[in-house]
């Protein structure tokens, strides 16, 4: 049995982490894109403010996966016996707690200006010679803004549920509300034109209500990754099936008499134990040794399995059969 | 998903529809003001605004009275401190505030500045036909004694200011206003700014129909605004 191996993706799985590398470098360089447009246009408008703060967020998520995907493959080390696959969840927490607190203090921010009374003052731009109200170059800006969102995402989920990559997922589910936010800070906009001032700081408000619900769904998840929760489906709250499918077919073997499984998920890969009580123990130690091997097989992300022969397995011990 | 698109389309659509009309003013300053009374506040400050025997003047003061000639408007000065003015501004009490304001002001986001007419350059300027200077630094500058502030951008770039009451006299190097040099006999030090000022005019928050249509005078009139300063005498 070899330890600390190297874990190797399948040609398919690789093949989509270049895509999500390539897809992460387009993020970084259009929101980048985005928010110098936007920034140009930056004035006192606390919605276009908020949607600025939230294209320049939105870099934090490729970021951290493209830091996270360099070091995950790394061989397991003394220090990091177990690999490096938890670099995946770092970037996860890292970008669930930017887009939280951020999220908290734009909402902050934007309903003190509407408790306030703040009436944003939108005035003239120069653009080719030509003086115009600033409200419709920030409406363009901002509408680009809302492309790139809607494109990022787009491109995004497919790549992140074959991979089962839930940082990409979360950072699809950003340009998601990036973009509809960026289409209510063009209504708060026109509002304004509209001589309704609290057009602004609605749509302020509204879309930091987006960044905070967002932050808190992936906090969420990326506590429980940490809590080590059981293998759970993309994006959403349901526990997978795997480990109950990875018992049946331990209990299939036919010198196993009963068995119990527990799973966990180190970023991409998933790792965890298998008891087995053996009716049969002649050759236990090669048996054992096959069996971890082959159970492999049920699940790429299956990394490491350690199968651990044990005299009776009682049902509602400290290991639940799944 | 293609919903979506389609409604930012139209959204433009309307956007690009009713772009004439707006923007508009919360409170109709702009329709209030043309044929009636435009209320301005007043804070002395030559050259920018300046009030002598009831009448005011200045670069400021001469953009106001162009404005209300524009709109056929009456109008009203209102005299006070600046506090009391963006207080009366903050509150529409009055339309518009003048005073030689720049875009510094701890105020800005109670009421609506305009984008900046003029940017004043404070330079160092030297006697012609002195030999240049690479720098200031432990030198000592004279700063006119009624624009104290440029005291401190003379001590922030480490050199030693010395208020004089006439910089004509002064025999040292000088820090002041780029349109001042001229009459003073005096060339700017190339490479050296000691602090730009970019002017401004205080607006009533959130009149925004009011705002572009004061910018709009203020693009109109700014290329004017350095010859009115260099033939100005302090």
């Amino acid at each position: 049995m070899k330890l600390g191996h190297r874990f190797e993706f399948p040609p398919e799985q690789q093949q989509l982490r270049r895509r999500a590398r390539r897809l992460a470098w387009l993020s970084i360089a259009l929101l980048l894109s985005a928010a110098a447009f936007m920034a140009m246009t930056l004035g006192q408008s606390q919605a276009l403010k908020t949607a600025w703060i939230g294209d320049l967020l939105g870099v934090i998520p490729p970021i951290s996966l493209l830091v996270a995907m360099h070091y995950e493959q790394k061989t397991p080390t003394h220090r990091f016996p177990y690999g490096y696959f938890r670099s995946i969840t770092v970037a996860f927490l890292i970008t669930a707690t930017s887009l939280l607190f951020s999220g908290i203090w734009l909402l902050y921010d934007g309903a003190l200006k509407l408790v306030t009374q703040h009436h944003p003052p939108i005035g003239t731009m120069e653009l080719f010679g030509r003086q115009l109200w600033a409200g419709w170059p920030m409406c363009v800006t901002l509408a680009y803004s809302a492309c790139v969102g809607l494109l990022l995402g787009h491109l995004k989920r497919p790549v992140g549920e074959k991979l089962h990559d839930k940082v990409l997922e979360a950072d699809a589910d950003t340009n998601k509300a990036d973009w509809m936010s960026e289409v209510a800070a063009i209504v708060g906009i026109v509002l304004v034109g509209f001589g309704f001032w609290w057009g602004d700081g609605a749509a302020a408000v509204f879309i930091s209500i987006n960044i905070i619900l967002d932050g808190w769904k992936n906090l969420r998840q990326v506590v429980a990754d940490l809590m080590d929760e059981s293998p759970s489906e993309m994006g959403e709250t349901d526990l997978e099936e795997l480990p109950r499918k990875l018992r049946e077919a331990v209990e299939r073997m036919d010198w196993v008499a009963d068995a119990a499984v527990r799973l966990r998920e180190h970023g991409h890969v998933l790792l965890g134990d298998v008891f087995v009580v053996p009716k049969d123990e002649t050759n236990l130690v090669a048996r054992v040794e096959r069996a971890s091997e082959e159970l492999k097989q049920l699940d790429w992300r299956l990394y490491a399995l350690t199968v651990v022969p044990v005299a009776e397995l009682e049902g509602d011990g400290t290991v639940p059969k799944s | 998903m293609s919903r979506f698109p389609t409604a930012a389309l139209s959204l433009a659509a309307l956007g690009i529809a009713s772009a004439c009309g707006l923007p508009r003013d919360p409170e109709g300053t702009l329709d209030r003001v043309r044929g009636g009374t435009m209320r301005v506040g007043v804070v002395t400050n030559p050259p920018w605004v300046t009030d002598s025997a009831g009448v005011v003047g200045g670069i400021e003061g001469a953009f106001v009275s162009d404005l209300a000639r524009g709109l056929g408007a009456r109008l009203a000065w209102v005299r006070a401190s600046e506090s009391e003015l963006m207080a009366a501004l903050e509150g529409r009490e009055v339309d518009l505030v003048i005073g030689g304001f720049t875009d510094a002001v701890p105020w800005k986001m109670k009421v609506a500045l305009t984008k900046p007419y003029y940017t004043d350059t404070i330079v160092v300027g030297l006697a012609r036909g002195e030999a240049p200077q690479r720098g200031i630094r432990g030198a000592t500058v004279a700063v006119d004694a009624h624009d104290a502030e440029i005291a401190t951008y003379v001590r922030a770039h480490k050199a030693q200011p010395l208020l004089v009451d006439d910089l004509a006299r002064a025999t040292t190097a000088i820090a002041a206003p780029v349109w001042r040099l001229p009459a003073l006999g005096r060339d700017p030090v190339a490479g050296i700014t000691l602090h730009e000022a970019r002017h401004v005019l205080a607006a009533s928050p959130g009149e925004n129909d009011w705002l572009v249509h004061i910018e709009r005078l203020l693009r109109e009139r700014k290329r004017t605004v350095p010859a009115t300063l260099r033939a100005t005498r302090p």
